[in-house]
């Protein structure tokens, strides 16, 4: 199985592949729409800012060929924090930038989304609380549920049943999302130890 | 909130090494090795710190970032040395999730936002050494040994963290090594005038001292001695925490 | 117990988590499909090769229940691997000899370097306020070599960790890995952590990371395809019944323990240095092994609050005799053994003076006694 890693300059791609190692599988990084489309499982990690990212995405046609292995061809993808906040429309993120609109909805500061008695960024382990056919991603968790998130973005979509998991951070926040074969968390499964190993190999293991 | 505990390596020559208010330095383990206990024992982060690559003006060892990375399922925040774009792009290809500046902002304070553009701003922290004497609290440079008094620490904090920093490692190195307790006023002090998460380093030298320091509202504690020279391991850590009605991820 | 005791936390009832735990244990598990499990893995190993599997084992209560079950109720051919520490004692020599010969087994025995030995178990004192480092790692990692060089792809262990402790619970999947040895096992110590820490206080015994083999758990790839699991985590785990089989069935003895009361003659037998280390527990922590022991038999009223305390009067925190021998081996003065001690104190207990110490020594030693070596092997610096 090929599991491509996608590098759009977004940050540490090392760690992810790294977690893949330790859960038992190769992963290949992928910079070209060709590499993308040669894989059978895909992985959109990313940290930093939205907006440029998204544009990377579109100007270097990854976007295109994420659109077409994913959305068209069914691969199964999981996207790692800015990789799940790129799904949306819109994000408001130094100006409003185009996001890859898989995913109706906006990605705003989590001050924006009512965070109002919490620190800002959101850094550390944090309860999760999966729902509906996502859990299948959750299972034997550790004796807590908690993985790693690390962001001052957030998601906020009207699409109820694509929103997968949820934490509590002075508000419910959108904690994942699972859309057709896109699985995608806001928090770090290849930082979040034994929880987050569990996740990568269910995510390996699945077929949609 | 769970509070997060933070084992706070210093690495020398390739080792880890720790002593008293940054001198006085004692081996204390391989760091790749030493970071694979840490993750087992379920340490939520990893701070590891190249004490002399600033001093020495080298690049950071990114020989020891990459095994630390690769034995780390939890963040890892680098830092020492890191006064360039391209030194912390390295460092983060080398596994590095945090890129920790102190002296290196200091020196120059614009190193700041030109890396939070890059990297993001959760994964800039802004290291503050904080010496407190009778004279007061004053920023201190470790490759000098003496403390800074072009600017107040608390002026600097606001303007780093106003610069990009979205975390702050705020250490009292006047209690490093001691055991004598962290600083929980410096830290009340601080949380005050920013609104990025505080790492608290300095002092711990029982869990008492930690627990103490948590309820007296420090989120986040990094840790030295107390894990080097002690029998002192992360889960024991957490659960005497727990007893005494923290909330921790255990 | 005292507040001093790790590794349990206490839920909103007061309960501890190892209560939790042995509740668990036996209301929850389906220990009938526990069984099937375990025979699905032994069927797969059994008769493909020389050995079905390795049993490390030590001599005492877990690893002889656990291989007269493994030979005698499952019906494996093992072979026994057998770390020595150092301190091996006269009944549990002739306990594993009656084991062995009753049971038919191959063993292979190691005895490492005691040269290497002494400056690990100072280095260990001093960091941890634990001499044992060296046996902790060694019983851990020495038999995982063997299954690799002997290309053995199973290592059965005993007893699951939550009988006890909460590093791991009974409705976790404990495995006896390189996460276990790391996440308590070691002391947060590798062996190549040691190499750096090691000096020359004791010795100027050169000691190079090869010699430090013995402690080094292997590498994750060279351990691929090996699996290494605890015996406890298919059979629910009984230690009474389990010890009173064993001396019916392999006539296995118990033993005096320095520190503790003659009745409590099943566990931690194996070893001449056990009671340093309770009088060390007792100097850090103000408790030692009679008060963990009469607790339990309180809790389970087989004993009542007064007889508990006369007990823990009597016995706990006396200066061992064994004592003298572990100064002879590292060549150190009480003064200074109580020096490295003193660090790792435990709050709010406060250490007691060395005249004190020395005045509160034990009554009797074991019958064994003279038979502890008192070859300590000390080097002259002389080349």
């Amino acid at each position: 199985m090929q599991v491509a890693i996608v590098d759009y300059g977004a940050g540490n791609i090392e760690s992810v592949r790294n977690a893949f190692h330790a859960a038992g599988a190769e992963s290949a990084i992928a910079r070209e729409p060709d590499a993308i489309l040669a894989a059978d499982r895909l992985v959109l990690p990313g940290v930093g800012a939205a907006g440029p990212a998204a544009e990377r995405l579109v100007r270097n046609g990854l976007a295109e060929a994420l659109k077409e292995a994913v959305r068209r061809r069914g691969r199964p993808m999981l996207g790692i924090c800015l990789g799940m906040e790129l799904l949306a429309e819109r994000l408001l993120e130094f100006g409003e930038h185009r996001g890859l609109g898989w995913l109706p909805g906006e990605v705003v500061h989590l001050r924006d989304a009512g965070v109002t008695r919490a620190r800002v960024p959101h850094m550390g382990w944090s309860v999760v609380e999966p729902a509906g056919p996502a859990v299948r991603f959750f299972q034997a968790p550790e004796r807590m549920r908690t993985f790693y998130f690390c962001h001052s973005y957030t998601l906020l979509t009207a699409a109820a049943e694509a929103i997968a998991a949820r934490t509590t951070y002075d508000k419910s926040l959108v904690a994942a999302v699972f859309d057709g074969t896109v699985l995608a968390t806001q928090f770090h499964p290849e930082k979040s130890q034994v929880n987050g190993q569990k996740l990568i190999r269910a995510f390996l293991d699945w077929t949609p | 909130m769970l509070k997060r505990i933070i084992p706070s390596l210093l690495l020398r020559g390739g080792r880890l090494v720790k002593g008293v208010a940054y001198a006085d330095h004692r081996d204390a383990g391989r760091p790749d090795t030493t970071a694979r206990a840490h993750n087992a024992q379920g340490a939520d982060e990893l701070l590891l710190l190249d004490v002399d690559a600033g001093r020495e003006r080298r690049e950071p060892d990114y020989a020891s970032i990459t095994s630390v990375a690769r034995a780390c399922f939890m963040p890892l925040t680098v830092g020492g040395g890191i006064h360039t774009l391209e030194i912390a792009q390295r460092c983060m290809n080398a596994g590095a999730d945090k890129i920790c500046l102190t002296t290196t902002a200091l020196d120059d304070p614009g190193l700041i936002g030109r890396l939070a553009h890059v990297f993001g701003t959760q994964a800039i922290v802004i290291g503050l050494d904080v010496i407190t004497t009778c004279a007061g609290r004053r920023l201190y440079d470790h490759r000098s040994a003496q403390a800074i008094n072009g600017i107040a620490w608390d002026e600097w904090l606001k303007r780093a963290v106003g610069e990009g920093a979205g975390e702050v490692r705020l250490m009292a190195v006047d209690r490093e090594g001691g055991r004598g307790g962290l600083d929980t006023a410096l830290f009340a002090e601080a949380s005050a005038l920013v609104d990025v998460p505080i790492i608290l380093e300095g002092g711990a030298g029982s869990l008492d001292q930690v627990a103490a320091a948590m309820k007296a509202g420090a989120d986040a504690i990094a840790l030295g001695t107390m894990l080097v020279f002690s029998d002192n391991n992360i889960f024991k850590v957490k659960s005497f925490l727990k007893n005494a009605g923290l909330e921790m991820r255990l | 117990m005292p507040e001093t005791a790790e590794s349990l936390t206490f839920d909103e009832h007061g309960v501890c988590s190892v209560c939790r735990q042995i509740e668990y244990k036996h209301k929850q598990i389906d220990w009938a499909e526990r069984g099937r499990t375990l025979n699905q893995i032994l069927d797969h190993h059994r008769g493909k090769q020389q050995y079905d599997c390795i049993v490390p084992f030590s001599g005492g209560k877990d690893s002889t229940f656990t291989l007269w079950y493994l030979v005698k109720v499952k019906k494996l051919k093992p072979l026994i691997v057998r770390f020595d520490h150092g301190f091996l004692r006269k009944t549990v020599q002739e306990n594993s000899l009656r084991t062995f010969r009753t049971l038919g087994v191959d063993v292979q025995h190691f005895t490492p370097n005691w040269q290497v030995v002494r400056k690990l178990m100072f280095e260990s004192l001093r960091r941890r306020g634990d001499f044992c480092w060296h046996c902790h790692t060694g019983i851990f990692s020495y038999p995982m070599w063997v299954a690799i060089w002997q290309r053995i792809p199973l290592v059965i262990w005993g007893e699951p960790t939550g009988e006890y402790a909460s590093f791991y619970r009974y409705d976790e999947d404990e495995e006896v890995d390189e996460r276990r040895f790391n996440a308590f096992v070691n002391l947060g110590i590798n062996a190549e952590d040691m190499l750096g820490m090691l000096d020359d206080t004791i010795s100027d015994y050169e000691v190079t990371a090869s010699d430090l083999m013995p402690y080094t758990y292997p590498p994750a790839d060279q351990l691929r395809g090996v699996r290494s699991i605890l015996l406890g985590s298919y059979i629910p785990w009984d230690v009474k019944k389990q010890v009173e089989l064993i001396k019916r069935e392999l006539g296995w003895c118990g033993d005096q323990v320095e520190g503790v009361p003659p009745e409590y003659d099943y566990e931690k037998i194996e070893c001449f240095m056990q009671g340093v280390r309770d009088y060390i527990k007792h100097l850090k922590r103000g408790f030692g092994r009679t008060t963990h022991l009469v607790s339990i038999d309180i809790r389970n009223n087989r004993k009542t609050r007064e007889e508990g305390e006369r007990l823990v009067a009597e016995y706990d925190g006396r200066r061992p005799a064994a004592l003298d021998l572990f100064l002879d081996y590292l060549g150190l003065r009480e003064e200074e053994f109580l020096k490295l001690i003193e660090p790792h104190v435990v709050a709010p207990h406060v250490m007691p003076s060395c005249e004190d110490c020395m005045r509160n020594r034990t009554n009797w030693v074991p019958t064994d006694f003279e038979d502890w070596t008192r070859v300590t092997g000390t080097r002259s610096n002389t080349p």
